[in-house]
C-alpha cells in the first residue's frame, strides 16, 4: 500500500487509542481524587506528568493552577493548544481518517465524523457540565465504538494491520505510563510490597486501564503494587497488558512484513522482537528492587523507537527502482 | 413525482429535510470555500430536496447531443496537437488557439494512450424558456461535481423511499465502475490489470470530498504528487512494499502543477518527469494534458463548425450565441450593449470574473469597458438567457429558482453519458448564479423512464 497512506492508517489508531485512555485516565482519576486524602498538588500533577504536559501547563497557567481540578481536566480534555487533550487527539484521528477515506470503510468515516461532530457539540458540552463520568464514557465507548466497527468492517488487510500496530504500540504505552502514575505520586520512591499506597490508588490504576475486574479474577486475595504491576506489565491473558499488546503488535508488524521482499522492514522487526522478549524476560523481584521507574521508562523510549523504525521502513524509505526486490517494468 | 412530494403535510417535508442535511453532514459530503477566512473550513453543499425531472424521450436526445459534441471536440484536440487541419482548411483562426491559454504548444505531436484526451466531460447546459436544452461550457480539463451526484442520489432514496419505488428513475450508481472501466481500457498498450491512481492536491483542496470519495467507490488508490515518482521513463508509486508501476493517472490537478520540469516550477503538487513519461506514451492521464484549448470560451463559438467540419453532421445540441471581443466588429457591439450582455472572463471558471450587465451598476460596467478595450482577447459575451426554472424549497413553501444542468461524459474505448447529471440552483432569490463557491445549491435529477426499467435497484 501507499507509504503516506500506511502512515495515516498507524496514526489514526494511535489518537483514538490516545482519545480512550486520556478518558479513562480523567474519569477514574476524578473518582480517586474523592477517595483520598492527598494535597491538592499531589492530586491531579501527575497526570500532567504522565502526559508530559507539565511544562506547557505551567507556562500556560502557572505551577499553582495544577492543584485546581476543574482547570486540569478542562486543559486535558478541550484546550485545542494542548496536543494530548481529548479534543485535539480526536481531531487529529479525523484528520488522519480524511487523508485515507478512500481506504476506511464508509461505516468508520460515518462513525468517527459523528463522534467529532458530538464532540464539537452544545450537547457534549452539557454533559461534561452536567455529569463528568458520563461524559468520559461516552468518549470511552465512542472509541470502543469506533474500533469495533473498524475491525468488523474493513478488509483485514494491510491498512487494517498498520490501525492495529499503531493502536496496539499506543496501548503498550498507555499502560506502561499509567502504571507510572503511582511512581509519580509517590514522588520517586521506588516501588515495594510494603509501600503505603492505599488501596484506593491501586484500585484507581487498574479501573484506568480497565483491568478492575480482570485483575480480582486472576489474583486472589492480593492487592499492591507488586501484583498490580506484574498483573498490567505481563499478564498475557489481559488486553490491555504491556506482554499482551506487545505480542500482538509483534504479530501484525509479522503480517505487514514483506516475505518476499528481502531487506524491507528488518529494523523495526528486530526492534520490537528485542522489546518483546524484554518485557517477557523481567524478573519482577528484580524490577521492584531496581526501581520500577526505570523499567518503565526503558519500556516507553522503546516503543518510540520501535516507531520510528517503523516510520523508516515503512513510511518514508527512499523508493528505489530496479532494485531485485522490485518488479520491473517487463513484469509489471 | 411531484405531486407526491406536494402531498406531504409540511411538517413532514421539513423533518425529511433536515434529515437529509445530517446525513449529508455525517456522511463528511462537504466542500471547502476558498473566500472563507478560515482555511480549509467545511460545508455542506446545499441541497434542495425537489428533484428535478427529465422526461426519457428528452434525454435520448441530449444524450445523442453530448456524444455528438465530445467526439468532435476529441477530434478537434487530436488535431490542434497534430496536422492542425482545422487552421489550415480556415475553421478557426490559428491566432485564436494559440493565444488561448489552455493551449500548450509541447504537447505537439504527442499521442496519448488510446488516442482518448477528454476521458470526462462535464457538459454546462441551461433550458431555454422554449424547453430546449442548449451548451453553455465544455469542461473539459478537471470537471467536478458527480459525486454530489450520487450522494443526492442515495439520500434521496433514504428520504424518499416509496416515491422512489413509484417513479423509474434511470440509475446513476455505476458511474465509478464505468469511470475506471474507460481509464483501465485506454491505459497504455500491454498492460494486463494496469494500476490506475486518483492524482488529488490533497485533503484542503475544495473538491477533496470527490477525489476521496471517487477512490473509495472506483476502487482506487488516491495519492497525493509525493507520494508518485519518475524513474527509467515509468511512473511509480511508494508503497510499503518498494516501488510500483503506476499506468493510469486520474488527475485532478490542473495542467500547471502537473510537472514542476516542464510547466510551474514553484508546483509542490505535481511530480517531476510527468510530461517525459507522458510524451513517450507510458501514462495514461486523464483528463489529457493541454485541454484547455477545446473548452476555451473563445473557442466554444466554434464548436458547431467544428462538428460539421470533422463529423460531417449537423450539431444536435444549440448553443448560445457568442460575440468575440478579439474580433473589431463583435467587440464594438459588446461594447455598446454591456447593458444587455453577460460578459465573461475567457480563462476564468466558477463564476468568478464576469459581468451580469442588465445588473451591474454603471460603474461596473465602465470598469468592464476600460478592462475589455485593454485586453479584447480576454472577453466574450453572450446575451442573458433566461434560464428556466425548477421548483425549489425556500424554507418557507417552493419557489421557482434558476437551475443549469452538468451531465457528465466518460470515453474510453466506448464513450457513456451519466443519465441526469448535477442540477445547479441558485438559491437566492432572483440570482443567476449557481455555482457552489458563489452560494449555489444543487438537486437531484431524475431522468425519468417512460417503461419500467426492470425493478432493480440502483443502490
Amino acid at each position: 500500500m501507499i507509504s503516506r497512506v500506511a502512515e495515516s492508517c498507524f496514526w489514526l489508531m494511535r489518537y483514538v487509542e490516545r482519545c480512550d485512555a486520556d478518558a479513562r485516565l480523567l474519569r477514574v482519576h476524578s473518582g480517586m481524587v474523592l477517595d483520598t486524602v492527598l494535597p491538592r498538588e499531589r492530586a491531579w500533577r501527575p497526570l500532567l506528568i504522565v502526559e508530559g504536559e507539565e511544562p506547557a501547563f505551567d507556562e500556560r497557567f502557572g505551577r499553582s493552577a495544577s492543584g485546581d481540578g476543574e482547570v486540569v481536566q478542562r486543559y486535558l480534555t478541550w484546550d485545542p493548544g494542548c496536543s494530548v487533550s481529548i479534543l485535539s487527539s480526536l481531531r487529529m484521528a479525523r484528520e488522519n481518517a480524511r487523508t485515507v477515506r478512500e481506504t476506511i470503510s464508509l461505516e468508520m468515516w460515518n462513525s468517527l465524523n459523528a463522534f467529532w461532530l458530538w464532540m464539537c457539540s452544545d450537547v457534549a458540552r452539557a454533559v461534561y457540565d452536567d455529569e463528568r463520568a458520563a461524559f468520559y464514557e461516552e468518549v470511552s465507548n465512542r472509541c470502543h465504538l469506533f474500533e469495533g466497527i473498524s475491525h468488523n468492517t474493513m478488509l483485514h488487510e494491510e491498512p487494517f494491520d498498520f490501525m492495529k500496530l499503531g493502536l496496539n504500540l499506543e496501548r503498550a504505552g498507555q499502560t506502561t505510563r499509567i502504571l507510572d502514575l503511582q511512581h509519580h505520586a509517590l514522588q520517586g520512591k521506588a516501588l515495594l510490597p510494603d509501600e503505603a499506597v492505599g488501596a484506593a490508588e491501586w484500585i484507581a490504576i487498574l479501573r484506568t486501564c480497565s483491568a478492575y475486574e480482570p485483575f480480582f479474577k486472576k489474583v486472589r486475595g492480593t492487592l499492591d503494587g507488586p501484583s498490580v504491576a506484574q498483573f498490567l506489565l505481563h499478564e498475557a491473558a489481559f488486553p490491555g497488558s504491556v506482554l499482551h499488546t506487545l505480542t500482538r503488535a509483534k504479530n501484525f508488524l509479522n503480517r505487514i512484513r514483506p516475505a518476499d521482499v528481502p531487506g524491507i522492514g528488518s529494523a523495526s522487526s528486530e526492534l520490537l522482537d528485542r522489546l518483546h522478549a524484554y518485557v517477557d524476560a523481567l524478573d519482577m523481584d528484580k524490577v521492584l528492587h531496581d526501581g520500577i521507574h526505570e523499567v518503565l521508562t526503558y519500556i516507553v523510549d522503546s516503543i518510540a523507537e520501535v516507531s520510528q523504525a517503523i516510520g523508516q521502513d515503512y513510511f518514508y524509505a527512499v523508493p528505489t527502482v530496479g532494485a531485485p526486490a522490485v518488479p520491473g517494468p517487463a513484469e509489471a | 413525482m411531484i405531486g407526491r412530494i406536494d402531498g406531504l403535510p409540511e411538517a413532514e417535508f421539513r423533518q425529511r429535510k433536515e434529515l437529509a442535511e445530517q446525513t449529508l453532514l455525517r456522511h463528511g459530503v462537504t466542500f471547502a470555500v476558498y473566500s472563507d477566512e478560515r482555511a480549509g473550513v467545511e460545508r455542506v453543499f446545499p441541497f434542495d430536496l425537489i428533484p428535478r425531472l427529465i422526461a426519457e424521450h428528452e434525454w435520448t436526445h441530449l444524450d445523442a447531443g453530448l456524444r455528438q459534441r465530445i467526439e468532435a471536440l476529441e477530434a478537434f484536440l487530436g488535431d490542434v496537437y497534430g496536422d492542425a487541419r482545422c487552421v489550415a482548411e480556415g475553421i478557426v483562426p490559428k491566432e485564436m488557439i494559440e493565444a488561448s491559454s489552455g493551449f500548450l504548444p509541447q504537447m505537439k505531436g504527442i499521442r496519448p494512450p488510446g488516442g482518448v484526451r477528454i476521458h470526462i466531460a462535464g457538459v454546462d447546459l441551461i433550458q431555454a424558456p422554449d424547453g430546449q436544452f442548449l451548451v453553455l461550457e465544455d469542461n473539459l480539463r478537471t470537471p467536478s461535481g458527480v459525486s454530489y451526484v450520487l450522494e443526492n442520489r442515495a439520500v434521496m432514496k433514504r428520504i424518499f423511499p416509496k416515491i422512489f419505488q413509484e417513479a423509474r428513475v434511470l440509475p446513476v450508481v455505476d458511474y465509478p465502475l464505468r469511470l475506471v472501466n474507460a481509464l483501465a481500457s485506454v491505459a497504455p498498450d500491454g498492460r494486463d490489470e494496469p494500476r490506475v491512481v486518483i492524482l488529488t492536491p490533497g485533503p484542503y483542496n475544495s473538491a477533496y470530498f470527490e477525489h476521496s470519495f471517487l477512490a473509495r467507490r472506483m476502487g482506487c488508490e488516491l495519492v497525493e504528487g509525493r507520494d508518485l515518482f519518475v524513474s527509467d521513463d515509468r511512473v511509480w508509486v511508494k508503497t510499503t512494499r518498494g516501488a510500483q508501476p503506476v499506468e493510469v493517472i486520474y488527475r485532478r490537478i490542473d495542467d500547471a502543477f502537473l510537472d514542476p520540469e516542464a510547466f510551474r516550477k514553484d508546483s509542490v503538487l505535481g511530480v517531476p518527469g510527468l510530461m517525459h513519461v507522458y510524451a513517450k506514451g507510458n501514462v495514461t492521464l486523464a483528463n489529457g494534458v493541454g485541454n484547455g484549448v477545446a473548452d476555451d470560451k473563445a473557442i466554444y463559438p466554434f464548436v458547431p463548425d467544428l462538428i460539421r467540419f470533422y463529423l460531417d453532421q449537423d450539431p444536435i445540441l444549440g448553443q448560445v450565441e457568442t460575440f468575440i471581443c478579439s474580433r473589431p466588429k463583435e467587440c464594438d457591439h459588446v461594447l455598446a450593449n454591456l447593458d444587455k450582455l453577460v460578459v465573461k472572463t475567457v480563462d476564468e471558471a466558477g463564476g468568478y470574473g464576469m459581468l451580469i450587465g442588465p445588473q451591474a451598476s454603471k460603474a461596473e460596467r465602465d470598469d468592464f469597458a476600460a478592462r475589455i478595450r485593454k485586453s479584447p482577447r480576454k472577453y466574450i459575451a453572450q446575451p442573458r438567457i433566461e434560464l428556466s426554472t425548477s421548483p425549489t424549497w425556500t424554507g418557507e413553501r417552493a419557489e421557482p429558482r434558476r437551475v443549469d444542468l452538468r451531465p457528465y461524459v466518460v470515453s474510453g474505448k466506448t464513450r457513456w453519458v451519466l443519465p441526469g447529471g448535477l442540477s445547479r440552483v441558485a438559491l437566492r432569490e432572483g440570482s443567476y448564479v449557481v455555482n457552489s463557491s458563489q452560494g449555489g445549491g444543487s438537486k437531484d435529477t431524475w431522468v425519468l423512464a417512460s417503461r419500467p426499467t426492470g425493478g432493480g435497484s440502483d443502490l
